[in-house]
C-alpha cells in the first residue's frame, strides 16, 4: 500500500442551511503515511472525517477511500477502517473487554480463541488490561480515550481515522499514543486531527490545515515549514540598538524589523527580502557598531505553530 | 487488513452488514441482562395483581368480564411499557453519539434499526405479553375452571402482541424522525389514550386504530382479544388487520428516515 492513494477528495463540501462547514476540499492521503489534520475548533475537521465514514452526506463534491465511493460503498469502506470519535461514547452496560469483542464481531466471525487473544492484546497495548472487566460506566476520560484507541485498532485496520486521539490524556498517555501511531505506520495509514501542534510536527509526514471550512495549507511538514513566511533572523543585542536599527532598516534587503527591549537586552526579529544579501551583510553590519554586543544571532527555525498561527490569524485560505 | 489472515472475516454486504453482530448485542441487552426479568416481574405484578383482585372479590366477574379487564390491563399496559422502553432507543443513541460510533463500523443503518426492533419485539413478547399472560391464564382458570383453552388464549395473546408491536414500531419510527424525546413519547401516548375519545366524532376510526383489539368500543363488552380467546366473531377484524399492516409501514418509514439521518 505505500505510495498508493488511500483517501482522495474532490471538491468535498458540506453545508447546513447557510453555514458552510466544509468548502471544496480536495486532497489526497498516501498509504502508510501519518496525515495530520489541523485547524481551530469548527474548522471542519470532524465534518471531513464523518463524510469519509458516511455518517453525513456531502452537499457537493465527493471522494473515495481505497478507491471506493464514500457514499455508495460506505459499509465496504468501513470494513477497512478504525475510527476514534472526538468524544468516544460506548455502551455503558458493557465492560472494556465486551466492547472490544463487540467491535471485533463486525470484522471477525472467528475463531473465537484468536478473537479473544486479539482483544486481550489490544487491551494490553493501551494499558487497560487490569480494568478490562469493569463496566465502562466508571471509566475516567483518559481511560475512555484509551478504550477508544483500542476499539479503533482491534481489527488492524488499513486506515485509522482518529479525531483528537491525544485529547483527555496526560502527557505520559499522549506520549504513549504517539509511540503507538509511530509503530502503526508500518502497517496502516493514519489520518488524525489534533490541536497539539508539537505532536503533528513530531510524527506526521503530511499536514493539512483547515480554516473556516477551507483548506488553508496542505503539504509535507518540510514544505510547510520551508514556506513559513520567508527568511527571518533572530538577533539579541546589548547596548544602544536604536542607531543600529535605523541603519539596518535602511538596507534594501531588510523588509521589516520588530524590536523588543527587556532587562537591558534588545531582541530583533528581522525579516529579509534577499536571503543572500542578508547572509553576507547583516551580522557584519551589527558587529561594526562598537556600541553594540551581539549575544545571539541566527536564522529563525519555524515551528508548525508559527505557520498555523499565521494561517489561522491571517485568515489565509487556499493552498 | 494487515495481520488478519488467520481470522474468518465477516463479509459486510449491503443492508445485512453487521446485522448478526448487532442482533447479538441487542438480544444480549434484553436477555443477557436482567432487563427482561424486571420487566416481566413488574408487568406481571401490575396486570395480574389487578386481575386477581377483581377475580377473587365477591361476586367474581364472569369470564367475559375477566377477559375484558385483562384485555384493557394486559393490552394497554404493554402499550405504555413499549413507549417508555423505545422512546430512548434511537434518540438516546443519536444524542449520546453511540449511533455514530456503531455506524462507523461496517454496519448498515438498516441493520442498526432492525436489530433494535427485533430484540424489542421478542423482549416485549416474552416479558410483557407471554409471562403476564400465563399468569392471567392460570388466574382465570382458577376462578373459572376449564373456561379457557390454551390455543385460543395464545391466539388472544398474539393479538395483544400485535397491539404492543404497533406502539413499539410507531415509537421507534418517531425516534428516527425526531431528535427530541417529547414527540417520540408524546405522540404514541396521546394516541394510546386519546383514540377512544374521537370514536364518537369520527366512528370510522374505530376500524383503523388498535383500541378495539384490547378494549371495548361504546357499550360493547366484546374485544378482538376476548373474541379470539372465546372463539367468537368480533364486531370487526379490521382494527387487527390495519394494526398489523401498520407495523411494517412504520418500520419501513423509520428505516427510510434513519438512512437520511446525519450522525
Amino acid at each position: 500500500m505505500p505510495g498508493s492513494t488511500v483517501i482522495h477528495t474532490q471538491g468535498l463540501s458540506k453545508s447546513y442551511k447557510d453555514i458552510h462547514a466544509l468548502k471544496d476540499l480536495s486532497m489526497e492521503v498516501q498509504g502508510n503515511s501519518i496525515f495530520g489534520f489541523l485547524g481551530p475548533n469548527g474548522a471542519g475537521k470532524t465534518t471531513t472525517m464523518k463524510l469519509l465514514l458516511g455518517l453525513i452526506r456531502p452537499t457537493a463534491g465527493g471522494g473515495t477511500v481505497f478507491g471506493r465511493d464514500i457514499q455508495r460503498d460506505s459499509v465496504e469502506i468501513r470494513s477497512h477502517i478504525g475510527y476514534l470519535p472526538q468524544e468516544p461514547r460506548f455502551y455503558e452496560f458493557m465492560s472494556a473487554r465486551e466492547t472490544l469483542e463487540f467491535v471485533a464481531g463486525f470484522y471477525f466471525k472467528g475463531p473465537s480463541k484468536l478473537v479473544k487473544e486479539r482483544v486481550s492484546e489490544t487491551l494490553q497495548l493501551v494499558g487497560l488490561e487490569d480494568k478490562a472487566d469493569r463496566p465502562i460506566k466508571g471509566f475516567s476520560g483518559g481511560e475512555r480515550q484509551r478504550l477508544g484507541i483500542a476499539q479503533a485498532q482491534v481489527n488492524y485496520p488499513d486506515l485509522l481515522i482518529l479525531d483528537e486521539p491525544a485529547a483527555s490524556l496526560d502527557p505520559l498517555g499522549r506520549h504513549d499514543v504517539l509511540e503507538v501511531l509511530e509503530k502503526l505506520r508500518k502497517y496502516t495509514t493514519v489520518f488524525y486531527s489534533t490541536h497539539i501542534l508539537d505532536d503533528v510536527q513530531q510524527i506526521s509526514d503530511t499536514v493539512a490545515i483547515l480554516n473556516k471550512g477551507q483548506l488553508a495549507a496542505y503539504g509535507s511538514i518540510d514544505t510547510l515549514l520551508a514556506g513559513g513566511g520567508g527568511t527571518v533572523y533572530e538577533v539579541t543585542l546589548k547596548g544602544d540598538a536604536a542607531a543600529a536599527e535605523q541603519r539596518a532598516g535602511a538596507q534594501p534587503w531588510v523588509s521589516k524589523i520588530q524590536a523588543k527591549e527587556a532587562n537591558g537586552v534588545t531582541r530583533w526579529v528581522v525579516s529579509v527580502a534577499d536571503e543572500e544579501q542578508a547572509e553576507l551583510h547583516l551580522l557584519r553590519l551589527l558587529l561594526e557598531d562598537p556600541a553594540l554586543v551581539v549575544t545571539e544571532f541566527g536564522r529563525k527555525q519555524f515551528e508548525l505553530e508559527d505557520i498555523f498561527m499565521q494561517i489561522v490569524q491571517g485568515g489565509q485560505n487556499g493552498r | 487488513m494487515a495481520g488478519n489472515n488467520e481470522f474468518q472475516l465477516v463479509q459486510a454486504r449491503g443492508w445485512t452488514g453487521g446485522l448478526n453482530n448487532l442482533m447479538r448485542v441487542e438480544f444480549g441487552r434484553w436477555f443477557g441482562t436482567r432487563l427482561w426479568l424486571w420487566q416481566a416481574l413488574m408487568w406481571t405484578l401490575i396486570v395480574d395483581g389487578v386481575l386477581a383482585g377483581v377475580l377473587f372479590s365477591e361476586p367474581s366477574p364472569p369470564v367475559l368480564d375477566a377477559l375484558m379487564i385483562y384485555g384493557i390491563m394486559g393490552g394497554m399496559m404493554p402499550a405504555i411499557a413499549v413507549v417508555i422502553i423505545m422512546q430512548d432507543v434511537l434518540v438516546g443513541e443519536k444524542e449520546s453519539g453511540t449511533a455514530a460510533w456503531v455506524l462507523s463500523k461496517p454496519a448498515s443503518r438498516t441493520a442498526f434499526v432492525l436489530s433494535k426492533w427485533a430484540a424489542a419485539m421478542v423482549g416485549v413478547l416474552v416479558a410483557i405479553v407471554v409471562i403476564p399472560g400465563i399468569g392471567a391464564f392460570i388466574l382465570i382458570n382458577i376462578a373459572h375452571p376449564g373456561s379457557l383453552e390454551v390455543g385460543r388464549f395464545a391466539l388472544g395473546l398474539g393479538a395483544i402482541w400485535i397491539n404492543a408491536a404497533y406502539y413499539l414500531t410507531l415509537t421507534l419510527m418517531l425516534g428516527a424522525f425526531f431528535s427530541n424525546r417529547a414527540g417520540v413519547i408524546g405522540i404514541p401516548l396521546a394516541l394510546a389514550f386519546g383514540q377512544q375519545m374521537v370514536f364518537g366524532v369520527l366512528p370510522f376510526l374505530a376500524y383503523v386504530l388498535p383500541w378495539p383489539i384490547v378494549a371495548p368500543v361504546g357499550n360493547s363488552t366484546n374485544t378482538i382479544f376476548s373474541a379470539l380467546v372465546l372463539g367468537e366473531t368480533p364486531a370487526s377484524w379490521l382494527p387487527l388487520i390495519v394494526t398489523f399492516v401498520c407495523i411494517p409501514i412504520f418500520l419501513g418509514l423509520g428505516l427510510w428516515r434513519f438512512e437520511k439521518e446525519e450522525l
